[in-house]
C-alpha cells in the first residue's frame, strides 16, 4: 500500500519535470494546458473529488495578499491541512479556531475534534468560553478523546466519512502521522468534502535556536502545511493617548506568525496575521512598533 | 460424610442414592469410586449450563428450594418454554433435543414438560425410568396421581408423617379435606400440592433479564467462519428491525449470544446513543467485537436480543426529496448521520469519550465550561452565548499550576515567571480581574480550590515571544504568607 503510494508520488514528480522542460522549449500553450489538466487529474486521485465538490471550493482568509499566494484563493475545502506549532504556545490552536470560526459561519454541521485523552495533562482542555470568543459556538463541537494516537487517526477517518460534518480536527504528536495515514485522510476528505485539520505539536521553543524545522521534514499528503507561532500583539484597540501612559498595557489583538511551509502548487511564504474577535476577520498586522522584543533568530528568518 | 450424588450404575447395582452415609455405601459396594463433592464448582457449572439453555428459551432459572439441594448446589433447572416449543417442532421434539445435546456433554438428564413447575419437578424426579416425559396440557392431575409423595418437594418431617398415616402416592391426597391436612402438617403440604396442580401460583424468576424483542437462528451444522457469523447477524438484525418497527421502538442496547457446541456462550453487548434499528448501522457497531470472539468448534445457535429499547417513531418518507438545510448539530433532518457517527466512535472508544461542550452560567472558570456525553437522542443544543469583553483562554489547564513569579508591587502583574522550567519575561499585561468563590456553596464544596473564601486576581500576560497566558494570584491576604502565583490557561 505504502509502496504503491510512493510510486504514485514519484510518477507525478516526473510529470512536473516534463512540464518544466516543455515550457522552457516554448511549446504551444495548448500542450501546456493539456499537461496541466493531466496533472490535475492525477492529483485528484481517481477523480472522485470533482463529484463531491471537494475541489475548487475554498475558504478565503479575506486578506488579498494571503489569498493570492494560495492556489485555491484561500484554504481548499474538502482537503487536509496541517498546522503545527510549538507546545506551550496557544498560537496554532488559536489559528485553527479562527479558521474554524470562519468556516463554521458558512458551513452547517458539527465539528469533530479528536485528541488523545492524555493530551489534556500537557496542554489542558479546550475551553468553551475561549472558543465562543472566537465566534465558534462550542455547542457545535463533538469532542472525542482517544486512548492512542492511532485511534485519533481512525476517528478522524470515520468523521471524514460523514459528509454532514463541517470539519474534522485532529491533534497528534509531531511524529505520529505517516505519509500513508495522511494520504488516507486526504482521500477521505476529498471524497466527502469535509475539511480536515491536522494539529501537530512540536517541542516547545526554548532559547534562541529554532529546532522545529526538521520536524516538518516528514512527508505528508496535506495540501498545505503551516507552522504557526505567537507574535507580539498589537496595540490595544481604542486606547486613548492618555491611557497609553499607563504602566501596564494589556495584550492587544491576537497576532500570529504564520509560516506556509509547504503548499501543493504554491510557494512557501510567511505572514504576520492579526485576528479580530469582534468581526471574525484576519488582517495583516501592521509593522511592529517595538521590534526590539523580537528574538534574534526570528529576525534572521525574515 | 454422606453421598451427594451417585451415577446410575451405582444406583442400579447397590441402591446408592444421595444422602446415604459414605460408610454404608462403601459397605454395599466395596469397589466404589469416591470423589469429594465441590458444591461451588457444581453450582458454577449449573449456572453456565443455565446460560447455555438460553438457546431454547430466555426464561431459565435455577431450582433453589427443592429438597435435592445438596451442599448448596441444586441439580435442577427450570425452563419456561411458554410459546417456545413450536420453534423446535413441539414439546416432545424439544425434550428430545435437550436430552440429545446434554448427553453430548456427558450429562445424564431427566426432562419433564408439564403445565406447572411443581408437576414438571415431580415427573422429572420420580416419573420412572424414561428420561424425557411430557404431561399433556390439562392432564396434570391424572399424570401425578401415581407418583410417590416425594414428588411434592416436601420436607423430611412432612414426608415421614404422611407416610406413617399410610399415604403413598400423590393421588392419595386428592380426596383429603384441606383443613385436616393443614391442622396436622401446617399449610406446607397443601401449598406444594396446589402448586403442582396449578391451583397456586409459583413464579420463576429468570436468571438473566428477559428481553422483550428477541430473534434467534439455529444451525444443523455449527458455523465458525466470520463471514457466516456476520451473515447470520445481518439476517437477525433484519428480523429484529421488523419486530422493532412494528412496536415503534428502537434499540438502545443489544445483546448477541452465540451458543457454542461445547456448552460455552459468547456474548457481545453494544449500546447506541439514540434508539436505532437500521441493520446497516447496528451491524457496524458489532463489527469490532465480532473480530474478537472465540468460535471454537463453531456455534450452533445464535440469539439477538434488544435488552433495552426506547420509542422510535417510524421514519416518514419525505414527499419532497430535497432535504432542508440542517440548522444545528443534531437536527432531525440530518438523516441521523451524525448520530450514527457518534455511535461508531463511541462503540469503539467508549461512549463516555465522545463529549459535547457547553457553557454554564458561572463566573468561576472551572465551572463556566461543562462537557456532557454526546447522546444523539438529546435535544439539539442551544446556541451558546458568551458575553463579549470577558477575555478567556482557549485552553484551560486541568488544574492551575504553580509558577515562580516576580512581581514588583503586590498588586501588579508579574515581571517574569517560570512555568514548567521555562522563564517568561512579561512584556504586556492586563488585569486584575477579581474572581471570588461562590460563597453560597457549602463549606468544602465550593469549586474554587475547595475553599469558600478563596479569591483570585487574574491577569492576561504576554511574554517576549508573544505567547499569552492566564495567570492569577491568590488575592486573599494571609498574614505572614506571600501570595502564590498560578498559571491557569493559554490564549490562542
Amino acid at each position: 500500500m505504502s509502496r504503491g503510494a510512493a510510486d504514485f508520488a514519484g510518477r507525478r514528480k516526473r510529470l512536473f519535470f516534463m512540464l518544466r522542460a516543455v515550457s522552457s522549449a516554448a511549446a504551444p500553450d495548448a500542450k501546456i494546458a493539456e499537461l496541466r489538466r493531466h496533472i490535475g487529474m492525477l492529483e485528484r486521485a481517481g477523480g472522485s473529488a470533482g463529484k463531491a465538490g471537494g475541489a475548487g471550493r475554498a475558504l478565503p482568509f479575506g486578506v488579498p495578499e494571503i489569498d493570492a499566494a494560495l492556489p485555491w484563493r484561500g484554504l481548499a475545502l474538502g482537503a487536509l491541512h496541517e498546522i503545527s506549532g510549538p507546545a506551550r504556545d496557544g498560537a496554532a490552536l488559536g489559528f485553527v479556531s479562527a479558521v474554524l470560526a470562519r468556516l463554521a459561519t458558512d458551513a452547517p454541521g458539527a465539528v469533530l475534534w479528536c485528541r488523545r485523552l492524555g493530551a489534556a495533562y500537557e496542554a489542558g482542555n479546550i475551553y468553551a468560553p475561549g472558543l465562543a470568543a472566537f465566534g465558534l459556538d462550542p455547542a457545535r463541537l463533538i469532542m472525542l478523546g482517544a486512548r492512542h494516537g492511532r485511534d485519533v487517526l481512525w476517528a478522524m477517518r470515520e468523521g471524514l466519512s460523514c459528509p454532514r460534518l463541517a470539519a474534522v480536527v485532529g491533534e497528534v504528536e509531531a511524529a505520529a502521522v505517516e505519509l500513508t495515514a495522511s494520504r488516507r485522510l486526504q482521500l477521505a476528505a476529498e471524497k466527502s468534502g469535509v475539511s480536515c485539520f491536522l494539529l501537530r505539536t512540536t517541542p516547545p521553543e526554548s532559547g534562541q535556536g529554532d529546532t522545529t524545522a526538521e520536524n516538518i521534514a516528514a512527508p505528508s499528503a496535506a495540501l498545505s502545511r503551516w507552522h504557526v507561532r505567537a507574535a507580539p500583539s498589537g496595540p490595544v484597540p481604542g486606547l486613548m493617548a492618555a491611557q497609553a501612559e499607563q504602566r501596564w498595557l494589556g495584550p492587544g489583538r491576537l497576532r500570529w506568525r504564520a509560516e506556509l511551509r509547504r503548499c501543493r502548487g504554491g510557494a512557501s511564504a510567511e505572514w504576520r496575521m492579526e485576528w479580530h474577535h469582534e468581526t471574525g476577520n484576519f488582517t495583516l498586522a501592521a509593522p511592529l512598533p517595538n521590534r526590539s522584543v523580537e528574538p534574534a533568530a526570528a529576525r534572521l528568518a525574515l | 460424610m454422606r453421598v451427594a450424588a451417585a451415577n446410575r450404575a451405582a444406583e442400579a447395582a447397590a441402591g446408592i442414592a444421595p444422602g446415604l452415609p459414605l460408610a454404608d455405601a462403601r459397605a454395599r459396594l466395596p469397589g466404589l469410586r469416591v470423589v469429594p463433592a465441590e458444591g461451588g464448582a457444581d453450582m458454577a457449572a449449573l449456572a453456565a449450563l443455565a446460560d447455555w439453555c438460553g438457546r431454547w428459551t430466555p426464561w431459565v432459572s435455577l431450582d433453589e428450594d427443592g429438597p435435592d439441594v445438596v451442599l448448596g448446589a441444586s441439580h435442577g433447572l427450570w425452563l419456561d418454554i411458554t410459546g417456545c416449543a413450536h420453534l423446535f417442532g413441539g414439546e416432545a421434539a424439544l425434550v428430545e433435543d435437550i436430552l440429545r445435546r446434554l448427553a453430548r456433554f456427558g450429562f445424564a438428564a431427566r426432562v419433564a414438560v408439564a403445565d406447572t413447575p411443581g408437576a414438571a419437578w415431580a415427573v422429572s424426579h420420580h416419573g420412572g425410568a424414561k428420561p424425557g416425559r411430557v404431561i399433556a396440557p390439562g392432564k396434570t392431575r391424572a399424570g401425578l396421581a401415581k407418583l410417590p409423595l416425594a414428588g411434592l418437594r416436601l420436607g423430611a418431617a412432612e414426608a415421614d408423617g404422611l407416610e406413617r398415616l399410610g399415604f403413598r402416592a400423590i393421588g392419595d391426597l386428592y380426596g383429603i379435606p384441606r383443613g385436616a391436612l393443614a391442622r396436622r402438617f401446617g399449610d406446607g403440604v397443601m401449598r406444594r400440592l396446589d402448586q403442582a396442580l396449578g391451583r397456586a401460583d409459583e413464579p420463576l424468576s429468570p436468571r438473566r433479564p428477559v428481553a422483550a424483542r428477541r430473534v434467534r437462528q439455529d444451525f444443523a451444522e455449527p458455523i465458525a467462519s466470520r463471514e457466516a457469523i456476520a451473515g447470520t447477524l445481518r439476517r437477525l438484525l433484519g428480523e429484529l428491525e421488523s419486530l422493532l418497527t412494528t412496536a415503534g421502538e428502537g434499540a438502545r442496547r443489544l445483546e448477541l449470544s452465540l451458543y457454542r457446541g461445547d456448552g460455552k456462550v459468547e456474548r457481545i453487548k453494544v449500546g447506541t446513543s439514540a434508539p436505532a434499528r437500521a441493520p446497516a448501522h447496528l451491524m457496524r457497531l458489532f463489527a469490532d467485537p465480532l473480530e474478537a470472539i472465540d468460535a471454537g468448534f463453531g456455534f450452533d445457535s445464535v440469539t439477538l436480543a434488544a435488552s433495552k429499547t426506547q420509542p422510535l417513531a417510524a421514519a416518514q418518507l419525505a414527499l419532497d426529496p430535497k432535504p432542508a438545510a440542517p440548522q444545528s448539530l443534531f437536527e432531525e433532518n440530518d438523516d441521523g448521520e451524525v448520530a450514527r457517527l457518534i455511535d461508531r466512535l463511541g462503540g469503539r472508544l467508549g461512549l463516555a469519550n465522545v463529549r459535547r461542550l457547553a457553557l454554564f452560567a458561572s463566573h468561576v472558570p472551572e465551572r463556566a465550561a461543562v462537557s456532557d456525553i454526546a447522546l444523539a437522542g438529546m435535544a439539539p443544543p442551544q446556541p451558546s452565548h458568551w458575553p463579549a469583553g470577558r477575555q478567556r483562554p482557549l485552553s484551560l489547564l486541568l488544574r492551575p499550576e504553580a509558577v515562580e513569579a516576580v512581581a514588583m508591587v503586590p498588586d501588579d502583574p508579574p515581571v517574569m515567571f517560570r512555568w514548567r522550567r521555562m522563564l517568561h519575561r512579561v512584556i504586556k499585561a492586563d488585569g486584575p480581574e477579581r474572581i471570588a468563590a461562590e460563597w453560597w456553596h457549602a463549606e468544602g464544596t465550593a469549586p474554587l480550590g475547595g475553599e469558600a473564601d478563596s479569591i483570585r486576581d487574574y491577569y492576561r500576560v504576554e511574554d517576549e515571544r508573544g505567547r499569552r497566558f492566564w495567570l492569577y494570584r491568590d488575592a486573599l491576604y494571609r498574614p505572614g504568607m506571600t501570595p502564590g502565583w498560578w498559571l491557569h490557561g493559554l490564549f490562542g
